[in-house]
């Protein structure tokens, strides 16, 4: 059952992928865009813990390199440190609240934009500061609006493991 | 048993992070194996993504289309006024045109040929600061090869960066990383089409001193590698004189709206 789930929670990443692709890169505003595989990787961290997260995290983002990214290994490398840092703060005492699942995707959303915009920065990439500014502003804005609206979701679909999803880290 | 789960998930990180920026490395110096298996993830999930992608058009159009309610009337008189100049000017050409095929004839010089088309659908987009991309759904098996340009109705569109059996990938003339080769319909001038990571496109290297007007028509160069010349591209929306600069800066507005792309064509010769 374990292992079906573990399974079944990567596919329902894979389908993330595809619809980010296929959708909801339309969905832009000011050149900000909704991270739905972000958004499903927390999810998906906060129940199966910190090493099933890292290793599909590095899955999906190598996926997602290869079939739209330019630099491959960029999105592998974000959305890794994504499943660490959510294991670490969770780790640190997050306790269920609504404002805590707000704060994580707060805090993976800031990270990828700066570790992006680095590793850009380091392989000769120009970076437009206002830009970046925007960015770091809107697109935690988008992500929890996206949270708030996919979440009750997930929770519904995945009712056996509620207690886990509620932040009861399991690792 | 927590200390050790916490080593394990630290050193997988560590490994992690050094075989990224492995493969980063790898795929900026542009290795042709990480191409060949971008090509072959693309075709892998090329069936299951053009049937979302149709799944969720509907949604798409109707949520893009929303703001073109605004100032439809204006729109709708200044394209009235446009397609009756358009009309006249149609057949204008046409007399030109058979004028200059019996000219050409006359001196022994090719007929210009009609562009060989593909006809494709796009099946997925993908954009950031960095790059503007569309996923089509021909590639090699359909004649689309690397370099190919795509045009939609109304004009350029984009090249093909990377072919898959039967999928590829389109980089759109809003990428900061296109560049291409580009004329000024009036006057000839040559310059170079460029995106910008606002997702705007930029004419570059049109010296301060060329007449340009906004307006002006921006074509395709004969000068690229597989894109043949005169393919409408845009028109200029603003310039701008850039103090200490000798070149301008000369905003275009593309013909094609690369927002809402659907169906394209990839030109073949």
């Amino acid at each position: 059952m374990k292992i079906f789930n573990k399974i079944l929670h990567f596919l329902l990443l894979i389908a993330a992928l595809i619809i980010q692709i296929t959708f909801f890169e339309h969905l832009k505003m000011f050149n900000v865009y909704f991270d739905l595989v972000l958004i499903m990787l927390v999810a998906v961290t906060l129940i199966n813990g910190a090493f099933y997260g890292i290793i599909s995290g590095f899955v999906i983002g190598l996926i997602l390199d290869l079939i739209a990214g330019d630099l491959v290994g960029i999105s592998a490398l974000i959305y890794a440190l994504d499943a660490f840092i959510i294991w670490n703060l969770v780790e640190a005492g997050l306790k269920y609240r609504f404002s805590s699942q707000v704060f994580l995707i707060f805090a993976v959303t800031e990270t990828n934009l700066i570790t992006i915009s680095l590793v850009r920065y380091l392989f000769n990439f120009d970076i437009n500061l206002p830009l970046v500014g925007l960015e770091l502003l809107l697109k935690p804005i988008f992500n929890i609006i996206l949270m708030a609206a996919v979440y009750p979701a997930v929770r519904i679909s995945m009712r056996q493991r509620m207690e886990s999803f509620e932040l009861n880290y399991k690792d | 048993m927590a200390d050790s789960r916490r080593f394990r998930n630290i050193i997988i990180l560590i490994v992690i992070i050094l075989l990224c920026l492995a493969v980063i490395t790898i795929s900026f110096r542009g290795s042709g194996l990480t191409e060949r298996i971008k090509a072959r993830t693309l075709d892998i999930f090329e069936p299951v993504q053009e049937k979302i992608f149709s799944f969720f058009n509907p949604v798409t159009v109707f949520f893009s289309s929303i703001g073109d309610y605004i100032g439809l009337r204006q729109k709708y008189l200044e394209l009235e006024k446009e397609n009756a100049r358009l009309r006249q000017r149609y057949v204008e050409d046409i007399s030109i045109r058979v004028e200059n095929d019996a000219l050409r004839k006359i001196m022994g010089l090719e007929l210009r040929g009609e562009h060989e088309l593909a006809v494709v659908k796009v099946i997925g987009y993908y954009g950031n600061r960095w790059q503007s991309e569309i996923i089509i759904n021909s590639g090699t098996a359909g004649g689309v090869q690397e370099g190919m340009g795509v045009m939609g109705d109304s004009g350029l569109v984009g090249v093909v960066i990377s072919a898959g059996n039967s999928s590829a990938r389109v980089r759109l003339i809003s990428d900061p990383q296109s560049s291409l080769g580009a004329r000024i319909l009036s006057s000839r001038k040559l310059g170079l089409i460029e995106g910008s990571q606002e997702g705007s496109i930029y004419l570059r290297y049109i010296s301060q001193d060329e007449e340009i007007y906004k307006g002006d028509i921006i074509v395709t160069s004969e000068f690229g590698q597989y894109l043949p010349a005169d393919i409408l591209i845009g028109r200029v929306r603003s310039i701008e004189d850039i103090p200490g600069s000798p070149y301008r800066e000369i905003e275009i507005e593309p013909f094609e709206d690369l927002k809402r792309l659907e169906y394209l064509a990839v030109i073949r010769n």
